[in-house]
């Protein structure tokens, strides 16, 4: 019998291939759009490589002081001063890693000139990323101790500034005046986590800044890892008591009174300073919230659509139920095969989707739009808006069937 | 005729109320889109009031111990600038320089007004270096610099903003303790993006700290000029930071980050008034394909097939007009409430474009069907019915 449902389907499917095309496209097309966007989100927002700890790992990206009487206020990342005094002290933490922010410079390698992301970074950085080193290794207190001028580098960095699979590592570069050894090579991440991406790292002695200076900015983020998740509220509980005591300095004409630091997961850190920033560390639900919302107005469009198209479909087809009804065929059985009917339709339309949105996905992380990006499709979605559009289809197209199979023979087949 | 096509409508608003839904829904989201549009291109299409040609940004960080240094290592670059041939003018600037990613902003007020606005802090050739003309006023000089007052320069929209219709020039604006002579006034300066909205802007002196540098190359200069002035600057100083970068990659990245986003929201909407487009047409056809004995009647009763096609189409005009016509409800608040700070004729574009998108898109679709139901035989027709 069920073999028959889909052979009727099919064959419905074929006789009005236009009416067919619609409902494919809506169901295709709004289903590769979620998917594209929700692997953008998941690229910016969730752990992936090399940040595999990202769950328990909190950051602490700006230091605001704020002068409340004259109105005036300095935020930005932290000196290493300020980091291994109030930051680097806290008990409770399991690792606790520092990186500059991200910034770029030049170098005038092989005749050509390279833009490149640099970072400056102490060993415990290393310990706390699981990056995979192609050559050699990170560098140790041990090269910082001894003031070593030393660099790793990411694979794209020495394809340009080598050639390409030239072994680097023994090689120099040449980086803002300074010729440092390569003394590994590892696969980069994406820029869009740049909280630890970068084309060449550095360990924290080679930066030219005053090394003695007490002044709280600078230019680096602290990168703090928790033991369990667990352990997250009592860190940033830990290091709220810390900030309620530091000593505020005071800069010629700039006097603050407040200073505000924060350690918050990856998301608030992020969105700490823009529109959905807060206070209270609720910028993810917010987002959530924000987000859900849209999905649903923009879906509401095409599932419209897809009603209307679903109704006009049955309609059309009231003449077809009549002469079943005259044949004998039960109200169950004819919104049996509708159901068939519209989850063979929403499936195909999921399998297409899922075939688009696949080679979009491969195209755009081959394209070098952005270096080393690894978006992926993110089944939770694709199932949501599966079932979503499969509610949508039963509603529209098997409730009126089922309506219409109530009807009188004889009205039905005078349609 | 019009009346007609309305009772008839009006008699099956059940049946029609989805697709007037959907046409309520589409419009707001066109009005939405191309309301973004004209804003962005209207912003596009005002002088910048700038020029990126040629100009180069060079961020340097001495790594001072102290701020006598400082002032000492700015005049050492001063001297070797002078003595390359290949810069035109060169100016030493905040780091906020035009099309990077910092901004440094403070509130200024006069007389009980207040507005926040974007300061730089810059020398006397920098409109020479950004390629700028004054619309009254003068530019600051280094020996203007000393006095107690700090001259400054300003916006025309920030001098319209504070001033209103006086004139600028000569007013003093700030607190006793730091008062600010405005000595100049320029007509635009858009300097985050191409599709900045006209802004307020502020031109200061430089102060000691500022110490980035900006820079006008003469035309014809190689890519291994860079390389050298990159390595001679490098050598003055063995602690300095330099990079330098070409203002022109600097603006269009920024347009990037605003450009891309609206092409993705084009793309999108695209794709979903494609897909409404489709519905219609299938609806509409299947509509007229149930209609066939209606359609007969009336050829047999007298009516040309110009006006059958006429009347299908105008039945659709007036079903697009009433979801329309609540969409256009809901798009007028937002002029009236002043939900955003846009200028109301942006709505009122958004509002006209999408009115004809929507109408095109619903000819379009209504045509093939309504030339079908004019095509029909009343004797086939009626003998089917």
């Amino acid at each position: 019998m069920f073999k028959n449902y889909l052979k009727i389907t099919l064959a419905v499917m074929q006789r009005r291939k236009f009416f067919t095309f619609i409902s494919l496209f809506g169901i295709s097309i709004t289903l590769t759009i979620l998917i594209a966007l929700t692997a953008f989100y998941e690229h910016m927002f969730s752990g992936k490589y090399p940040e595999v700890n990202r769950d328990r790992t909190l950051f602490s990206m700006m230091l605001e002081e704020r002068d409340t009487t004259n109105g005036g206020t300095r935020r930005g990342p932290m000196s290493l001063y300020f980091i291994n005094s109030y930051i680097k002290t806290l008990k409770t933490p399991e690792k606790i890693g520092i990186a500059s922010s991200p910034n770029t410079i030049n170098t005038y390698g092989n005749g050509k000139k390279l833009k490149l992301y640099f970072k400056y970074t102490d060993p415990v950085f290393w310990e706390i990323m699981a990056f995979e080193f192609l050559e050699g290794q990170a560098f140790t207190q041990k090269q910082i101790d001894n003031n070593e001028a030393v660099a790793v580098i990411n694979d794209n960095t020495r394809d340009d500034y080598f050639g390409k699979g030239v072994q680097a590592v023994g090689k120099t570069i040449e980086i803002d005046g300074q010729n440092l050894r390569v003394i590994g090579v590892l696969r980069g991440g994406p820029i869009t986590r740049p909280v630890v991406s970068a084309d060449v790292y550095m360990p924290y002695h080679l930066q030219k800044r005053d090394p003695s200076s007490t002044s709280f900015n600078g230019s680096y983020q602290a990168i703090v890892l928790a033991k369990n998740e667990q352990d997250i509220p009592l860190i940033q509980a830990e290091y709220k008591d810390v900030v309620s005591r530091i000593p505020i300095q005071q800069y010629g004409d700039f006097k603050p009174q407040v200073i505000k630091g924060k350690l918050f997961p990856y998301f608030e850190s992020v969105m700490e300073s823009g529109i959905m920033g807060s206070e209270d560390g609720t910028a993810q639900r917010r987002f959530y919230l924000f987000a859900t919302i849209f999905a649903l107005l923009f879906m509401s469009l095409p599932a419209i659509n897809l009603v209307n198209i679903n109704i006009s479909r049955i309609l059309e087809r009231s003449s077809e139920i009549g002469i079943r009804k005259a044949f004998g065929a039960s109200s169950k059985t004819l919104v049996y095969q509708f159901v068939i009917e519209n989850i063979l339709l929403t499936l195909i339309g999921g399998v297409i989707a899922l075939l688009v949105s696949a080679c979009f996905l491969y195209w755009f992380n081959n394209s070098r739009l952005i270096d080393y990006a690894d978006l992926t499709i993110n089944w939770t979605v694709v199932t949501v808006t599966i079932l979503l559009s499969l509610v949508f289809g039963l509603m529209s197209g098997v409730f009126p069937a089922w309506r219409m199979s109530k009807l009188p023979v004889v009205e039905a087949l005078k349609g | 005729m019009f009346k007609h096509i309305l009772t008839l409508i009006w008699k099956k608003k059940k049946s029609n109320f989805l697709m007037m839904l959907e046409i309520f829904v589409s419009f707001l989201i066109l009005f939405a889109v191309w309301s973004l549009s004209v804003y962005t291109y209207r912003n596009y299409a005002t002088p910048s009031g700038l020029s990126t040609d040629r100009v180069w940004a060079v961020y340097l960080q001495f790594n001072a111990k102290n701020d006598t240094l400082l002032v000492e290592y700015r005049e050492q670059l001063r001297q070797m600038l002078k003595g390359v041939p290949e810069i035109e003018h060169y100016s030493f600037s905040s780091s906020n320089l035009p099309f990077s990613f910092s901004s440094s902003n403070r509130d200024f007020s006069y007389q009980g007004k207040n507005t926040l606005s974007e300061v730089m802090f810059v020398e006397s050739d920098y409109p020479k270096v950004m390629g700028m003309t004054l619309q009254s006023g003068k530019w600051f000089e280094a020996q203007d610099t000393i006095g107690k007052v700090t001259p400054i320069l300003i916006t025309s929209h920030m001098a319209n903003t504070l001033f209103g219709q006086e004139e600028a020039v000569g007013k003093i604006i700030g607190d006793e303790e730091s008062p600010r002579k405005v000595v100049g006034v320029v007509p635009y300066f858009r300097h985050k993006s191409s599709y900045q909205s006209d802004d307020n802007c502020v031109f200061e002196p430089v102060s000691k700290w500022d110490s980035d540098l900006l820079l006008k190359i003469k035309p014809g200069t190689n890519a291994d000029f860079e390389a050298r002035l990159a390595q001679s600057i490098q050598r003055l100083g063995k602690d300095w930071t330099v990079e330098i970068q070409h203002m022109d990659n600097m603006r269009s990245t920024q347009d990037n980050t605003i450009l891309i986003p609206i092409l993705i929201l084009f793309v999108i909407c695209a794709f979903l008034v494609f897909n409404v487009g489709l519905g219609l047409f299938g609806v509409l056809f299947q509509n007229i394909n149930r209609r066939k004995g209606e359609i007969g009647l009336r050829r047999a009763i007298g009516a040309t097939k110009r006006q059958i096609l006429a009347y299908f189409i105008g039945e659709t005009m007036v079903i697009a007009g009433f979801g329309v016509v609540l969409g256009v409800f809901f798009a007028i608040q937002m002029p009236l409430l002043q939900v955003l700070d846009v200028e109301a004729s942006v709505y009122m574009w958004g509002i006209v474009l999408a009115l004809l998108s929507i109408f095109a898109i619903a000819v379009l679709c209504a045509f093939y069907p309504s030339r079908q139901a004019a095509r029909i035989y009343p004797a086939v027709a009626l003998h089917e019915e």
